[in-house]
């Protein structure tokens, strides 16, 4: 599975990348390190592999495999390899290592990818395997992560990161190959190129496999990866050079063409793709990626528990509840506007509650006055501020609909999954990633993009007993972790399998 | 001028030929005296002697009247030309009676130099002559004098200074313009007066009044204040006897003073001379050569500015009295001088808003000025001792409403109150701190302003000069706009000379970048370092050439990166403009990197991997790697300075024999001889943006072949 790595580490041979079978990665010259005194002397931040402190809460006990080398380190690791690596490393080991790289911590930020990337990082160790959380960490939170067994981190000055082509600090690269060789990591899957840049990523894929999952269009689109135009705000269905220019100025078209020339140079490098919806796999493929390397796999839940099924009364008062930032892109101005429609309605305003979940982001002064009047104006629309994210499943449970009028097209929010799991349908915008999980009228109600009236509409629909159970028969299962997981190995194998002749071990069963 | 008079170096007389000779023949000489002759000389153009057939039998005479003061002497010069050892006796005449005669017996070495001959041509009437003369005045104030070599019809001509005197009351005005002209013609002839009664001893025993303050003015003139015992004389040569003896013109006008009794008048004059006034001597001026009258300075002499002086004097210009009087004052005011004077001397008023300076061409000039009588005829500028004229063809006026309240009721002229005018000639960077704007109006008056460093802004790339737009809409339509695009591409290349070296590391061969314009290309530019600089031979080097703008930080921060993660030599320059950083090639590689050839990457370029591969291989000669648009991939790339190779001999013979452009190299494409030299490299790198050049860059590099 894994490919042979550079034996060129502080030398500047050229190590073709013969282990996966591609055209776009033979052939392409090794990134050269300088030797190991510059390390030691260079003032690098160093890679600290944190000892264990703190046990992660309702994990867990890895069931290592008999050959899982599951080390923790009590201190950091700053040391090189004690000579220069010029030759293969002795192998093969009985079992592969596999690191998944995510641009951040749970312990620093709840994002959907990092926390797709951490419940896959379980859902592997929960099938004994041996695989290791590397997460990125600004340096002025070295005193804020929570490293869990197993898990590391590479630091990074965010002040020296360029968020046009996504380049960082060399030393980021350096930390994350000075991890992977001390790790003896096997392969990597990426869940962001974000806070680590593009040439760490280029480098590791020369060094490792590596599987690249997608969690949005950053990469296609300069705009926070919405694929919303600038200013205008408007959908917009495919980048380019001209196009993106249009929406910034500041850069010049050939500067887009060569951010996405960057972007595929070193994305290709993967030898697979994973994207947790079929909507941000064809914008990828569209893209450039290779439709072959592509692969869907839903994103799964770490904690799962029996949903709360309520019963309906005649005169039952219907919650609709949003969850989630409360930014400009997620759309909580549309339900504003449908709330006045709605208190045009008396019966139907008699009839439901909507209920706000989330902390206002990047929001005008304006929108928060806006926000307030139509709190102060309509009985039936009720903030409940921010949430714990240990609590969204109650909080959830509280509700008989999700909803999500977002503004932009969003890929596979955890929101679906996270209503699905405790069986509430949703209520969103018929677009994008949305569109493709809540399948209309099965797993829930979609309404025509930035359409108040619609929304109300779907939301006076939705308020039957009878269209509410037919929408939760419709829901479909959730991934758990180790669901996840197996998805997740299927492609390893996939892209293991092509070096499974050069190998001895294939990736390890439980 | 001329260095202070003294015998030994033999000052030369003004020689007039004029037809007074006695024959009415013109002297001939031999060689033409080597005379700086006055300004009303001028005016009379000399008569070039003609050379003629002297007459043997017939005495020729020549002399003059230098010094014609009753009260103490009449002198001059007279020569027999037929026999200059021969002595002249003359005759002092009054009217038709002869009053009495003398010889002539005096040394003047200046005419004796001048006519190349020898003998004493000096003489002198004194004593008894003088009294009958003083007595026949009193009877006969019309009386006209006249010195005659003795059985002669040839009447020695009064040196224009010695003209008796003529009552206050007669003085013909001067005209209204051209009266400080007149009055330094004057200047000039009394200083001339005053060089050739420099021989004439002085004896200080008759003080007739003080010099109460003293001022230099920029034309080297001494402007001087105070009184002195009316004699009804204006102007008169003078003998200042300070550390040496010198001569000088002194003109002046009177005024009543309360202070001062009836035979006594404020004066406020102006001398011409070499004579430098010092806090540290107590000078003289004898006022009346051969008499000991003299005017004796203040101890210590008060030197003032000039401002001041003029301050003092202008409330008595009107109730003075001389023929001086208008000259004095249009001197003061004079075209000529660039003093700047008190705001309240005139009515007219005028500003420097914006001076913007091209080195080694000139600079345009923005301001008002308002008169309410006078109109704007020329302006000039003066930066150090450098004096520029305006061509009145390119200055504009603008109307200037918002001056309302500095001329009121003057719409007509508001309409025309702002300028701007552009003066053509080198302003070095040590005269921008004095630089002032004349400005001379048809009455042939001027105005000076001293125009604050703070309003100067000095242009000094071609970017830069974009701002003259503002003045000059269509600058690129001005006749002097091929000169300006000249100066302006020659600034660019200089400018590219100032280097500081952060570090520098010998290589062989260099791969040298400009950094990028935007931190986003700096990370990218770096990035692709940091992939290929170990792919490199090892005898190339890579140098960061850079700007200290606000992405010098990012620069240094990646510099240092690369030189952990490299062996290779690695040299980071900084440079003034990133845009020009290929002038600056051959100074960093000769002198600090000491390579001897080089591939260069400009600020907008970005190498591809089939660039990385070739800029190391690309040694001999001139190798252009294509640009290609990035946007359109299957677009050929160009051949252009934006990316190319070269050996460093060849690159600075070609700089510093060719007008390149302005805004860098790569701002106009190859010629086309170079084209079919040079080697090519398809696919070599992408360009991050095309520039679109300013109307006015296209202008400046339109002009001439690369």
């Amino acid at each position: 599975m894994k490919k042979p790595k550079s034996t060129a580490k502080f030398t500047s041979q050229t190590v073709p990348n013969s282990a996966v079978a591609k055209p776009a990665v033979t052939n392409l010259p090794i990134s050269v390190q300088t030797a190991p005194v510059q390390i030691e002397t260079a003032q690098i931040e160093p890679v600290q592999i944190e000892p264990v402190q703190i046990e992660p809460v309702q994990i867990e006990p890895v069931q290592t495999g008999p050959a899982s080398p599951v080390t923790v380190h009590s201190g950091p690791v700053m040391t090189a390899p004690d000579a220069p690596a010029t030759e293969p490393r002795p192998k093969p080991k009985a079992s592969q290592r596999i690191a998944v790289v995510s641009h951040s911590h749970p312990s620093i930020s709840k994002g959907g990818a990092e926390i797709a990337a951490y419940t896959l990082f379980h859902g592997l160790r929960r099938l004994g395997y041996d695989a290791v959380f590397i997460g990125a960490c600004q340096q002025s939170q070295r005193g804020k992560i929570e490293l869990g067994p197993n898990e590391y981190a590479l630091y990074y000055d965010p002040h020296i990161y360029d968020h046009f082509y996504h380049l960082a600090s060399g030393e980021v690269g350096i930390q994350l190959m000075t991890l992977i060789r001390e790790l003896d990591i096997d392969l990597l899957n990426f869940h962001h190129f974000f806070n680590m840049g593009l040439a760490a990523f280029k480098e590791a894929a020369q060094e490792a496999s590596v599987v690249f999952t997608i969690h949005e269009f950053l990469s296609i689109c300069h705009n926070h990866g919405q694929m919303i135009t600038r200013p205008a705000q408007i959908l917009c269905s495919a980048s380019s050079p001209n196009a993106c220019g249009a929406c910034f100025p500041e850069y010049s078209s050939q500067q887009f063409a060569l951010r996405k020339q960057n972007f595929l140079d070193s994305l290709t490098l993967a030898d697979a793709f994973v994207s947790p919806s079929h909507f941000l796999a064809d914008r990828f493929v569209a893209w450039g990626l290779e439709r072959d390397r592509m692969n869907v796999i839903e994103n799964g839940l770490m904690h799962l528990h029996p949903p709360h099924l309520a019963s309906h009364a005649e005169n039952h008062i219907w919650k609709f509840g949003f969850f989630g930032q409360i930014n400009p892109f997620k759309g909580v101005d549309i339900i504003l506007q449908a709330c006045e429609l709605i208190s045009k309605k008396p019966d139907l305003a008699a009839g439901i509650r909507i209920l706000i979940h989330g902390n206002l982001i990047g929001q005008s002064d304006s929108f928060v006055k806006k926000f307030e009047d139509a709190l102060e104006a309509y009985d039936f629309l009720s903030y409940l501020g921010a949430y714990n994210n240990s609590s969204v499943n109650s909080l959830m449970e509280n509700c008989d609909y999700i909803l999500m009028p977002s503004r932009w097209w969003e890929n596979s929010p955890v929101v679906i999954q996270e209503a699905y799991a405790v069986k509430r349908p949703l209520i969103c915008t018929g677009i994008g990633g949305m569109a493709e999980k809540v399948i209309n009228n099965v797993s829930g109600l979609h309404f025509a993009f930035n359409d108040p009236a619609d929304l109300m509409a779907v939301i006076e629909k939705g308020a039957s007993a009878s269209v509410h159970s037919a929408l939760v028969n419709g829901i479909p299962a959730v991934l758990t972790a180790d669901d996840m997981a197996r998805e997740y190995l299927n492609v390893f194998k996939h892209i293991g399998a092509s070096v499974a002749a050069a190998e001895t071990d294939a990736v390890p069963a439980e | 001028m001329n260095s202070p008079a003294t015998p030994e170096n033999e000052y030369e007389p003004e020689i007039f030929y004029e037809n007074n000779s006695i024959a009415g023949i013109l002297t001939p000489k031999v060689e033409t005296p080597l005379v700086e002759a006055p300004v009303e000389s001028q005016v009379d153009a000399p008569i070039e002697p003609e050379v003629e057939t002297p007459k043997p039998d017939i005495v020729r005479y020549e002399g003059r009247v230098d010094y014609f003061d009753l009260n103490s002497t009449i002198n001059g010069w007279a020569l027999n030309l037929n026999d200059s050892d021969a002595p002249v006796v003359l005759e002092f005449w009054a009217d038709s009676m002869l009053l009495g005669t003398c010889e002539t017996s005096l040394p003047r070495p200046d005419v004796l130099n001048a006519f190349k001959c020898s003998g004493l041509p000096g003489y002198a009437f004194e004593g008894e002559t003088l009294a009958k003369a003083r007595s026949y005045q009193e009877i006969n104030p019309e009386v006209v004098f006249a010195v005659r070599p003795e059985n002669s019809g040839f009447t020695l001509k009064f040196t224009n200074s010695t003209q008796p005197a003529e009552t206050p009351e007669t003085f013909q005005e001067e005209p209204e313009t051209g009266a400080d002209l007149a009055l330094m013609g004057r200047l000039s002839a009394l200083e001339g007066e005053a060089h050739s009664l420099y021989g004439i001893p002085v004896r200080a025993d008759s003080c007739v009044g003080f010099i109460e303050a003293i001022a230099r003015d920029e034309n080297n003139l001494i402007w001087v204040i105070g009184w002195m015992q009316r004699d009804d004389l204006v102007d008169r040569p003078v003998i200042i006897q300070d550390d040496a003896k010198y001569a000088a013109g002194l003109a002046y006008t009177l005024f009543t003073r309360p202070d001062l009794p009836p035979e006594a008048a404020g004066f406020v004059g102006v001398l011409q001379t070499d004579w430098q006034p010092s806090t540290d001597t107590a000078p003289i001026f004898f006022i009346q050569i051969g008499t000991g009258r003299h005017l004796r300075a203040v101890n210590p002499i008060n030197i003032v500015p000039k401002t001041t002086l003029i301050s003092y004097a202008r409330p008595h210009w009107q109730s003075a009295k001389s023929k001086h009087n208008l000259g004095l004052q249009h001197l003061v005011a004079n075209s000529q001088s660039w003093d700047i004077l008190p705001e309240d001397y005139s009515p007219e008023r005028m500003a420097v808003e914006d001076v913007q300076v091209i080195a080694k061409f000139g600079c345009f000039v923005t301001g008002w000025a308002v008169s309410p009588t006078k109109k704007l005829d020329t302006l000039h500028l003066r930066a150090g001792q450098t004096v520029m004229s305006c061509d009145p063809a390119v200055i504009t006026f603008k109307p200037r409403p918002d001056l309302s309240s500095v001329l009121p009721n003057g719409d007509d002229v508001l309409q025309r109150a702002g300028f701007s005018a552009f003066f053509e000639g080198d302003i070095e960077d040590t005269d921008i701190n004095d630089l002032r704007l004349k400005i001379v109006y048809n009455d042939r008056t001027a105005l000076n302003f001293q125009i604050s460093p703070k309003q100067v802004r000095k242009i000094s790339h071609s970017g830069g000069a974009t701002r003259l737009q503002t003045i000059y809409p269509t600058i690129m339509a001005e006749p002097f706009f091929p000169r300006m695009a000249k100066a302006l591409r020659r600034l660019d290349k200089q400018r590219a000379r100032t280097i500081t070296v952060l570090q520098a590391q010998t290589a062989a061969h260099a791969v040298v970048f400009a950094t990028p314009r935007s931190q986003s290309d700096i990370f990218l530019m770096f990035a692709g370092i940091r992939e290929h600089v170990n792919s490199l031979p090892n005898d190339t080097g890579i140098v960061i050439l850079a700007s200290s703008d606000e992405f010098r930080a990012t620069a240094v921060f990646h510099f240092n990166e690369l030189k952990r993660c490299t062996d290779h030599p690695v040299s980071l320059v900084f440079v003034e403009d990133v845009r020009l950083a290929s002038y600056a090639v051959p100074a960093v590689l000769e002198k600090h990197v000491q390579a001897k050839t080089f591939a260069y990457v400009a600020s907008g370029t970005h190498l591809s991997a089939a660039g990385w591969r070739a800029v190391s291989q690309a040694r001999e000669g001139l190798t252009f790697f294509d640009v290609g648009n990035p946007v359109q991939p299957t677009a050929a790339g160009e051949a252009s300075f934006s990316c190319f190779a070269w050996n460093v001999v060849g690159i600075k013979a070609y700089l510093d024999r060719t007008d390149t452009p302005a805004g860098g190299l790569e701002s106009l494409p190859p010629a086309s001889k170079l084209l079919t030299l040079a080697r090519r490299v398809p696919g070599a790198a992408s360009a991050l943006f095309f520039p679109s050049p300013s109307p006015l860059l296209h202008a400046i590099n339109s002009r001439f072949e690369s």
